[in-house]
């Protein structure tokens, strides 16, 4: 174990090392990388431990991000109260949507859940009073000053500082994400993924743990939502699409949807290597698609959970010799 | 003393009654078989008891309450915890994890103290890994408790199934066809193996086709035909039951 | 009462659209047991083709509609083979990912080769206009409907009487027993794909004639078949007409007398409650 623990602190001596001296392009593609992982785990619990695939996760993202942005903007409410806000809104919105739709299963669930991502869609852009439609929501302000006791006075109109809570927020949601998974209510949950009867069978109220799940992954996806919010400072209706679900359901499975961290490795890969190749935007979306096909046909554990299945054979075999 | 009272159960598919109106009852303590032929609502009604499937008429009295219909995981909670027919497992997970996941009725942490460590939580957790240690030792299963429970040969599924509904310390076990598919040895030591679990006072009521294993096990019998009850006794009284006798076409399985 | 009665028509005419998007579906889904999500590409590919075959071929529009039909057929037996082929045994989510996979491929594709500047159709029938006492009906709308209904007996005739069509109903009923009788899977699948995609592509010209021809024309179109599918019942061809029927109509009366800006929501909302009070639809599960 202390092998990955190495590597564990490695990584995170690199992630705190890294924004420095970097150029402000790069910043800006590792707090995107940032954001979209949040999301994407989010996504990635109930993918990957629950089996049940949301095609309207954008809409919590966007329910969070105009939560948080018309607290700061109309209420004048600080964003460190805004942004826990912004994620308990998303999951209220996720206990309204999740109940009805945890009722069904499988793929009925998914369409239900299209149906769902399409009407909140449709109230983005439609009611104007609360959203300003498709103009989008100008003017949001970026996370008030911190004072710390050795920097100073921290102000997160900086990519730096907004970095690092970019990347706070992330490790926030990967540990709690592992504890829960770890604990009892992880193990019932994967226990009705397994076989929902049995799991009945010995007590477990399947509806009460998905509910719990769905409530979790709202959560975060609100987070994440206010974190886009006060970083790009203006939102409209057209970023919390339908599509832009489809995109945070990619970057999960080519992950890999079966560990905690393939989420994280997708969205910063497809963060990431399309600005290194210098490809230009408008490919992006087929590029996208050819990579979901791809892993599906032939990757269907993702990337990590191949690279886990290699590890283990591995391993296996040097045991034998 | 009773502790479950079965009235008037009836479960309908498409009109068709699959069990019509039975009334039975389960007493502290004894071991109690259900038979009947392929198809006399046997698996169904154990089903209605458990409330895997709603019964569409009746009660089901579990300790001086009604849980009829109330949902699978009622039954369980309360302490009435079933195996199935075909063996289920959680088959993708490790033999240590399902007896843990078996053990569910004993965990009461909910969210908040979970997820802060409370100390009640922690040592809630720490209990029931004992306790499921426990049942794996019991099972001669900690060998194999860090492989899937897919990987293990039919005989061990079988044993990991019982272990499962025991980790729950259910107070009355019911087993669907505990014994399908075991050779001679492996029945005697299911045999053995309820034996025990009687003597730790918990009721057990099975349903099965193998007689020896019902007659030799059983103090009182409960036979089904076509959804009704057709006859109640000890095993001496039922072999001798003209009627039941009939129904297994010429009683050769009594042998 | 000449409003109501011009509702009504619309809705009929945009009900008939729906009809045959979700006859597709539903085929495809009874027989093959895919939910597929592509469907709406299918449908606007045949859209484009029968605009450049009018347009730039001069080609009559009927014909067009024709050959954007029949050239959906290799394309969509390609597509079945390549990706819903290998996941044939597999989980259902994987099928319903990977036809995602496609509907983003082709859309995606769409506006990078014909940009995503809406298109509009011009036929020697666009401009025709019929008034029947109060109510206005415009040529390519009775196209739609008159089509539609030809389209959808077509169809059913051809399930109900020939030895294809049987074995695509044996298939749908019981998969295993049907390839015990001698049913060719691969053909029968194939075919099934085949046939649903020409369904959408014959939907996609016929509307884009109507409306516009963009890339992302059949996102809504397909999703709204789904929730037809589902209130018909999943397989069931009677369930696909009477709920796009149903589905027309609702629109059109929904958003002339409640709301038009919500109008895209009424489906949404049928389709929800379909799915927590009566799960199998209105005809259950029925080829």
């Amino acid at each position: 174990m202390t092998k990955a623990r190495m590597i564990f602190g490695l990584i995170a001596v690199a992630l705190i090392i890294l924004p420095f001296g970097m150029p402000d392009y790069y910043l800006h593609l590792m707090i995107m990388a940032g954001i979209s992982s949040i999301l994407a785990l989010s996504l990635g619990l109930l993918v990957g431990y629950l089996g049940l695939v949301s095609f309207c996760q954008a809409s919590f993202y966007g329910i969070g991000a105009y939560t948080s942005a018309l607290l700061t903007t109309n209420f004048n409410i600080s964003f460190w109260f805004a942004l826990p806000l912004a994620g308990l809104v998303a999951s209220f919105f996720g206990v309204i949507i999740g109940y009805p739709s945890l009722k069904t299963k499988g793929p009925y669930f998914s369409i239900m859940t299209l149906g769902f991502g399409q009407i909140v869609s449709l109230i983005f852009v439609n009611w104007v009073a609360l959203t300003r439609g498709s103009q989008g929501m100008p003017g949001i302000p970026s996370p008030g000053s911190l004072v710390f006791p050795l920097l100073g006075t921290i102000s997160f109109k900086a990519k730096i500082p907004y970095y690092f809570l970019v990347l706070l927020v992330l490790a926030v949601t990967f540990f709690f994400m592992r504890k829960f998974l770890a604990s009892h209510l992880g193990r019932s949950l994967t226990s009705i993924r397994e076989n929902e009867i049995l799991a009945e069978a010995v007590g477990i109220r399947a509806m009460k743990y998905k509910l719990m799940a769905f409530i979790i992954s709202t959560f975060f996806a609100g987070l994440a939502g206010s974190l886009y919010a006060h970083y790009f400072r203006f939102i409209s209706p057209v970023s919390f699409t339908v599509f832009q679900s489809f995109d945070t359901l990619i970057k999960v499975i080519f992950g890999g949807a079966g560990l905690l961290i393939g989420p994280i490795v997708g969205s910063t890969l497809l963060t990431i290597i399309p600005e290194a190749l210098r490809m230009a935007s408008e490919y992006r979306d087929t590029i996208y698609a050819v990579i979901l096909l791809l892993v599906i046909l032939f990757l269907p554990a993702g990337i990590t959970g191949e690279l886990k299945d290699r590890f283990l054979s591995r391993r296996r075999s040097k045991g034998k010799a | 003393m009773k502790i479950l009272d079965v009235q008037g159960l009836s479960k309908h598919f498409h009109g068709l009654a699959a069990v019509d109106r039975v009334d039975m009852h389960v007493d502290q303590g004894e071991i109690l078989a259900i038979i009947g032929p392929n198809g006399a609502g046997k698996t169904t009604l154990f089903n209605c008891v458990t409330n895997t499937l709603p019964p569409t008429r009746g009660s089901v009295i579990w300790k001086g309450e009604d849980i009829a219909g109330k949902g699978p995981h009622v039954a369980a909670q309360k302490g009435i915890i079933r195996s199935f027919q075909q063996t289920s497992l959680f088959s993708g997970l490790t033999v240590a994890e399902n007896v843990l996941i078996g053990g569910h009725r004993r965990f009461h942490s909910g969210l908040w103290k979970t997820m802060i460590g409370a100390p009640s939580a922690r040592e809630e957790e720490q209990q029931n890994r004992l306790a499921a240690a426990d049942i794996l030792r019991t099972y001669h299963l900690e060998d194999k408790r860090d492989r899937t429970a897919r990987s293990l040969p039919f005989g061990e599924m079988r044993r990991l199934q019982v272990a499962i509904c025991m980790a729950g310390r259910p107070e009355l076990l019911l087993l669907d066809e505990s014994a399908a598919g075991l050779n001679p040895e492996e029945t005697q030591r299911l045999m053995d193996m309820i034996r025990g679990i009687q003597a730790q006072g918990i009721t057990v009521c099975l349903v099965d086709h193998n007689m020896k294993f019902v007659m030799g096990l059983c103090s009182r019998v409960i036979v089904l035909d076509a959804g009704r009850k057709i006859a109640e006794g000890t095993p001496a009284e039922i072999q001798s039951n003209q009627q039941v006798i009939e129904v297994y076409l010429g009683g050769s399985q009594f042998a | 009462m000449d409003i109501f009665l011009q509702q009504i028509v619309n809705g009929l005419t945009m009900g008939s659209s729906y009809v045959l998007i979700a006859l597709g579906l539903t085929i495809i889904f009874g027989i093959m047991n895919v939910i597929n999500l592509a469907h709406g590409s299918i449908y606007m590919i045949g859209a484009y083709l029968t605009y450049f075959l009018v347009q730039r071929a001069g080609l009559d529009f009927f014909l067009s509609i024709g050959l954007a039909m029949g050239a959906s057929i290799p394309f969509g037996i390609l597509i079945e083979k390549l990706f819903f082929k290998p996941l044939r045994d597999k989980s259902e989510l994987s099928v319903l990912l990977v036809s995602v996979g496609i509907l983003v491929l082709l859309e995606s594709l769409a506006q990078l080769f014909f940009g995503s500047e809406a298109r509009i159709m011009r036929t020697p029938y666009s401009g025709v206009i019929y008034h029947l006492g109060e109510i206005t009906l415009t040529l390519p709308r009775i196209f739609l409907f008159g089509t539609s209904i030809l389209l959808v007996t077509g169809l059913y005739l051809f399930i109900q009487k020939t030895r294809l069509g049987k074995a695509m109903r044996a298939t749908a009923q019981n998969r295993e027993a049907a390839v015990i009788m001698g049913v060719k899977l691969d053909r029968v699948y194939s075919l099934t794909f085949a046939l649903g995609c020409a369904l959408a592509a014959a939907a996609g010209g016929l509307i884009g004639a109507i409306f516009v021809v963009h890339p992302n024309m059949g996102f809504m179109p397909q999703l709204k078949g789904f929730v037809v599918v589902i209130l018909g019942g999943m397989g069931s061809i009677w369930g696909a007409i009477a709920g796009g029927l149903i589905l027309g109509l609702t629109e059109s009366l929904g958003g002339g007398y409640i709301s038009s800006q919500y109008i895209d929501a009424f489906a949404f909302i049928i389709l929800i409650l379909v799915l927590l009070l009566k799960p199998s639809g209105l005809f259950g599960h029925r080829l």
